[in-house]
């Protein structure tokens, strides 16, 4: 009978934390106790292109914690399979106009990477309030990894907060990391014009033709000038031209008989 | 050539040098009211703005752009009829083309000041140069008529040379002051050897090779301010070469106009004969003609396209608020003048003179069809524009065209109405016509009956 009795209280006990397993606060009371611990790091591989990628202030390069604690984000509801955010990347985009990597890695609580899994990035912003801003999303590879690009609208330290969304039996993480932004996006960024390189050598071009024809006006007009006055002075008729003369003349015996 | 056609040469050129009579004084006195009633205008404007003007934010081009591109092109038109003249070698050029590149300079002055008015602060316009930018068709604008005011006055200037050294031979000691000092500096000491004959020859060549695409430039930047925007009726790839033959036919036009005038005033009768007149008629219809084909062109290739912004445009034009306009000028101003100086019939210079004031009127009405509809229709869902000139732009334009004559006037009262030198090259293919035996050719400055 006492045998019985401890028999249904065990199988009691196995029960109720069974069904107390599936509500949230005994999930993440068990992924406190029983989930391995994650890194929050910017690799070395963030220093491809160091000036434009550094750890933020204070954190050395690597950030360590649980999924939760990271970020001193509330912990999501659990699931059957623990998940876990091994790593939150950012890195150079391979041109520097494109900005930077935004990388996350997941794990299982066993490390093994987590495929086909949902990854959203987030940036923390100011503007307009504080809010998360959605930058974009991603599905982890076989690798458990997850990436988008991305140019900051402004440079500086930028906040990113990454977070997979539940899926079947994973269950959700989200993780945070900083980095200062050396690249940003331009506020103003026009378009290239069409024929540009043509457009910008017409002004040249004309300018040269103005200056040729100023230069031919003036060869015109000071040869000409410049060579008259020249032959004038060679000349040996030093009272007018004879037609002239012969005119005058006629003109002042005019005046004197105008009939 | 004998004395006798030298000295009639001289005499009829030279006969108006310093003198004024009673009718060139009246004449001058009233262009001269004309003037200043214009210039009171502009200080009126200035003092209180462009709004006493009727351009609005709907219709900001208005009289003054339309007059500045009309008396450019007048000067177009004076400029290149020489110039075509001088490189054809047409011997009958001689008596008019002292006229038509004197019209060239005057006009052009008149039409350069017009930027100025339009943009109702003209010290403004220094920015032009302090901000200048070189991709916009305004910059290139300034730097075109600048270049092509001094081609014109060069132009002027050097077939003047030996006119000039024939006023300081024959005034002498006899003109003191700024006037005989300008006769001995300006003629360059002016021999007639064979050596400043071929030195005058060249230069003269030069320019003449050189005004005709200079105004085609001019005119054409004049009208790329148009083409390169997309306004409705302007954004048009054919309205350089329309602008360029407008401007001639406005030009040549005038150029009738004033040869007529000199020819009445200063007794030119025996020079300027209805041959000039025949010829210049037919340069009228050619050009007219042209014209004419440019402008279907246009119309057809806009109004089968019929894009959103040109279609009210043209509407507008053909048979809306605009058309009456429209078809003045395209009957009125357009094929009635051509039909006038295509017939064969008499009086061809009263048929030509005619008919040249009505092109001249009518390519007015032209560019008023094209500045102001083409700034009246609205680019946003709103009403057209309305344009009404007040009083202000009309005097500004009553003594714009006034000054044209006053400046002609006066440029002539200190130089030669015809070349004398250019007479005595071709005169053995252009005989001066016989006088009336007994009937004194009349003069405006003496006083004889014109």
């Amino acid at each position: 009978m006492l045998r019985s009795r401890r028999a249904l209280f065990v199988l009691a006990v196995i029960l109720a934390l069974t069904l107390a397993s599936r509500s949230d606060p005994v999930a993440r009371l068990a992924r406190d106790l029983l989930g391995p611990s994650v890194m929050l790091y910017l690799p070395a591989q963030t220093a491809q292109r160091g000036a434009d990628v550094r750890p933020a202030a204070g954190e050395q390069g690597a950030v360590a914690g649980s999924p939760a604690t990271a970020a001193g984000q509330p912990r999501r509801p659990a699931s059957t399979v623990p998940s876990a955010l091994a790593a939150v990347t950012a890195g150079a985009a391979a041109k520097p106009e494109q900005g930077y990597v935004l990388g996350a890695r997941l794990t299982t609580s066993d490390a093994k990477p987590m495929n086909q899994v949902t990854v959203s990035f987030y940036e923390l912003v100011e503007l307009l309030g504080e809010r998360e801003m959605l930058i974009g999303s991603a599905m982890t590879d076989g690798q458990g990894r997850a990436s988008l690009t991305y140019l900051p609208a402004v440079a500086g330290q930028r906040e990113i907060l990454i977070r997979s969304s539940a899926s079947g039996s994973v269950a959700p993480v989200e993780g945070r990391a900083t980095f200062v932004a050396t690249v940003a996006a331009p506020a103003y960024h026009p378009e290239g014009r069409p024929l540009a390189r043509f457009a910008d050598a017409v002004p040249s071009v004309v300018g040269v033709i103005v200056l040729a024809v100023w230069a031919l006006i003036g060869f015109a007009l000071l040869g000409t000038a410049r060579g008259v006055a020249v032959e004038a002075r060679l000349a040996t008729r030093s009272n007018g031209t004879a037609r002239g003369v012969a005119a005058r003349a006629r003109l002042a015996t005019k005046k004197e008989d105008p009939a | 050539m004998d004395a006798r056609t030298h000295e009639l040469y001289v005499d009829r050129a030279m006969r108006n040098i310093g003198k004024t009579g009673v009718r060139w004084w009246v004449i001058a006195a009233a262009l001269t009211a004309c003037v200043a009633v214009g210039a009171y205008a502009w200080v009126y404007q200035l003092q209180r703005g462009l709004g006493v003007t009727g351009l609005n934010q709907k219709v900001s081009w208005g009289f003054y752009i339309i007059n500045c591109v009309f008396f450019i092109g007048i000067s177009y038109g004076g400029a290149i009829t020489s110039a075509i003249l001088r490189l054809t070698n047409a011997k009958w050029r001689a008596p008019i083309t002292r006229l038509a590149e004197g019209l060239a300079v005057v006009a052009l002055l008149v039409g350069a000041v017009y930027p100025l008015v339009d943009l109702g602060r003209p010290d403004r316009f220094l920015n032009l140069f302090a901000y200048a930018q070189v991709g916009s068709p305004v910059t290139w604008d300034w730097v075109a008529i600048s270049t092509y005011l001094v081609a014109s006055i060069v132009f002027f200037y050097l077939p003047l040379i030996p006119d000039l050294a024939v006023c300081r031979d024959v005034f002498g000691s006899g003109v003191r002051g700024l006037r005989g000092w300008s006769y001995r500096v300006l003629s360059l000491g002016w021999r007639g050897t064979p050596g400043q004959e071929r030195l005058l020859l060249r230069g003269i060549g030069i320019m003449a090779v050189l005004i005709i695409p200079l105004a085609v430039s001019v005119h054409s930047v004049l009208a790329w301010l148009f083409a390169v925007t997309v306004r409705g009726g302007w954004h048009s790839t054919i309205f350089a070469p329309l602008f360029v033959l407008a401007a001639m036919l406005s030009g040549v036009a005038t150029v009738i106009l004033v040869i007529a005038g000199f020819r009445a005033a200063y007794g030119l009768q025996q020079f300027i004969t209805q041959k000039h007149f025949r010829y210049l008629s037919y340069l009228l219809l050619a050009l007219g003609s042209g014209y004419i084909y440019f402008m279907v062109s246009e119309y057809l290739t806009e109004g089968y396209v019929l894009e959103e912004s040109t279609g009210p445009v043209l509407e507008a034009l053909f048979v809306g608020s605009y058309a009456p306009a429209f078809w003045t000028f395209a009957l009125g101003g357009l094929l009635l003048p051509l039909v006038l100086v295509a017939l064969p019939g008499r009086y061809p210079i009263a048929r030509a003179c005619v008919a040249s004031v009505l092109v001249i009127g009518g390519m007015w009405l032209k560019r008023f069809l094209i500045v102001v509809p083409g700034m009246a229709e609205p680019l946003m869902p709103w009403d057209w524009g309305i344009y009404q000139p007040t009083w202000v732009e009309i005097a500004i334009t009553v003594g714009s065209v006034a000054a044209i004559p006053l400046g002609l006037m006066i440029m002539f009262f200190f130089f030669p109405v015809m070349s004398v030198h250019e007479m005595e090259e071709v005169e053995g293919v252009s005989e001066p016509a016989p006088v009336a035996a007994g009937r004194p050719v009349p003069a405006l400055a003496g006083g004889g009956d014109a």
